[in-house]
C-alpha cells in the first residue's frame, strides 16, 4: 500500500523537462504510463484519444522542426503523440487530463516528461506526418525520458507559482479568510 | 539523475482514480484541504500563466444552490467540499487545457488522501455558468465552467452508461497512426 505522504511528495515534485539524456525508457515503464493514460477519465467517458509512440530519431527530429514549442522532441528518447477526436465535447480538457496523468506516471517511474504542442497552423502538418485520419488531430505530444543533469538540477528551482493566498477564496470570490 | 526502479504501488494508485459522486457527511480535515490547494497551485499551465483562482465551498446550502444549475453538476450537492475553478477568461481553449490539468492533479491528490472526487460541469444548459458566477460573487469577466467535488466516498458509486476503458490495443499505435506493431 502506497503511503499518502509518498504520493503527495510525488505530485509536488512533478515538473516539466525539455532536455533529456540518451537513456532509453524501460519498456515496462512505458507500458505502465500508457496504461495509466488509458484509464484517464473523459467527458461522458468517450475516451477521445489514441496514442502514437514515436521512437524513430529521424521522425522525432522532423516533428521538432515543425514548431518551436515541440523543438525539444529532438532530444527525447520517445514521444507519445496524443491524437484526439475533435468531434467530442471537451477535447482540450480531456487531452490535458491525459497529459497530467502521464507526467505523474512518468515521475512515479523516476522518469521526466515534457509537453510539446503545435500551434494551430502546424497541427495539420504534424498530423499528416503520423497519418492521422480526418477528424482527429495531433496537437500535443508528451516526451518521456531521463532529465539531462542540467534540467534535473533546475528541478529545485522550478518556475515560481503564485502564493496560495492570492488565488484561494472561501465561500465567495474575494473572501480570503475561511 | 538515474532512472529508479518502477514503483508499481504509486502507478497503480494513479491508474485507479475514478470519479466519485456519492460522499459521506464527514468533512475534510483542514490540513488536507490546504495540501490539496498547495498541490493544485503547482500545476503546470500554458507559459506558466497560472490563469486560475480556487474558490473553496463548504457551506452545504451554497453548494446545493450551484449544484442544481448545471446538467452535469447535480452530484456536487453530495460533497462536503467543492473547489470551483475560476479562470481569467482570456483564452477559452488554453484555459480549458489548463483546467483539465489542474482538475486531474486535484483528483489524484484527493485519491492520495483516500478521498473521492468528481468534476461537475456547467457547460449546459446555457447560462448556468453565469448563474454560478452571480451566486458566488465571481466577476463577470472571469470564466467558470467546472468544479471538483471532494469527499469521503460512500457505498457503491454509480457508474455511467459506458464504464470501463477501451483496450490499449484499440488506441495504441507505433510511429504512425494505424501501425499496431512495434
Amino acid at each position: 500500500m502506497v503511503e499518502t505522504a509518498e504520493i503527495v511528495q510525488l505530485l509536488k515534485r512533478v515538473h516539466q523537462t525539455r532536455e533529456f539524456t540518451n537513456a532509453p525508457v524501460p519498456p515496462q515503464a512505458l507500458a505502465n504510463i500508457l496504461d495509466v493514460a488509458r484509464w484517464t477519465g473523459s467527458a461522458r467517458n468517450v475516451q477521445p484519444w489514441h496514442f502514437v509512440v514515436i521512437e524513430d530519431r529521424g521522425e522525432l527530429d522532423e516533428l521538432a522542426a515543425i514548431g518551436p514549442s515541440a523543438g525539444f522532441f529532438g532530444s527525447a528518447p520517445l514521444v507519445v503523440a496524443i491524437v484526439i477526436d475533435q468531434s467530442t465535447r471537451a477535447p482540450a480538457f480531456d487531452e490535458a487530463r491525459v497529459v497530467e496523468r502521464m507526467f505523474i506516471a512518468a515521475a512515479a517511474h523516476g522518469l521526466s516528461a515534457g509537453l510539446g504542442t503545435f500551434k494551430p497552423d502546424h497541427i495539420a502538418l504534424a498530423s499528416a506526418r503520423l497519418r492521422v485520419p480526418e477528424g482527429f488531430a495531433f496537437r500535443a505530444g508528451v516526451a518521456i525520458g531521463t532529465a539531462a543533469p542540467r534540467m534535473a538540477a533546475n528541478a529545485a528551482t522550478t518556475p515560481a507559482r503564485k502564493p496560495l493566498e492570492s488565488i484561494v477564496h472561501y465561500g465567495t470570490y474575494g473572501q480570503a479568510q475561511r | 539523475m538515474t532512472t529508479s526502479p518502477t514503483r508499481p504501488s504509486e502507478y497503480e494508485l494513479i491508474r485507479e482514480l475514478r470519479q466519485s459522486r456519492v460522499f459521506s457527511e464527514q468533512p475534510i480535515d483542514e490540513p488536507v484541504v490546504q495540501d490539496l490547494l498547495e498541490i493544485a497551485r503547482w500545476s503546470g499551465s500554458a507559459k506558466n500563466t497560472q490563469p486560475w483562482d480556487f474558490l473553496v465551498l463548504r457551506d452545504r446550502e451554497r453548494i446545493a444552490a450551484i449544484a442544481e444549475l448545471g446538467q452535469f453538476s447535480g452530484f456536487l450537492k453530495n460533497a462536503p467540499l467543492v473547489i470551483v475553478l475560476v479562470f481569467n477568461g482570456t483564452s477559452t481553449r488554453s484555459e480549458s487545457y489548463d483546467e483539465g490539468r489542474v482538475s486531474e492533479r486535484l483528483m489524484l491528490a484527493a485519491k492520495a488522501y483516500g478521498l473521492g472526487s468528481g468534476t461537475g460541469w456547467w457547460g449546459t444548459p446555457e447560462g448556468a455558468a453565469d448563474k454560478v458566477k452571480a451566486l458566488l460573487g465571481i466577476p463577470a469577466d472571469k470564466a467558470v465552467i467546472s468544479a471538483v467535488a471532494i469527499g469521503h466516498p460512500m457505498g457503491n458509486q454509480p457508474l455511467g452508461p459506458n464504464p470501463g476503458r477501451k483496450p490499449l490495443s484499440e488506441i495504441f499505435h507505433y510511429e504512425t497512426f494505424g501501425n499496431r506493431s512495434s
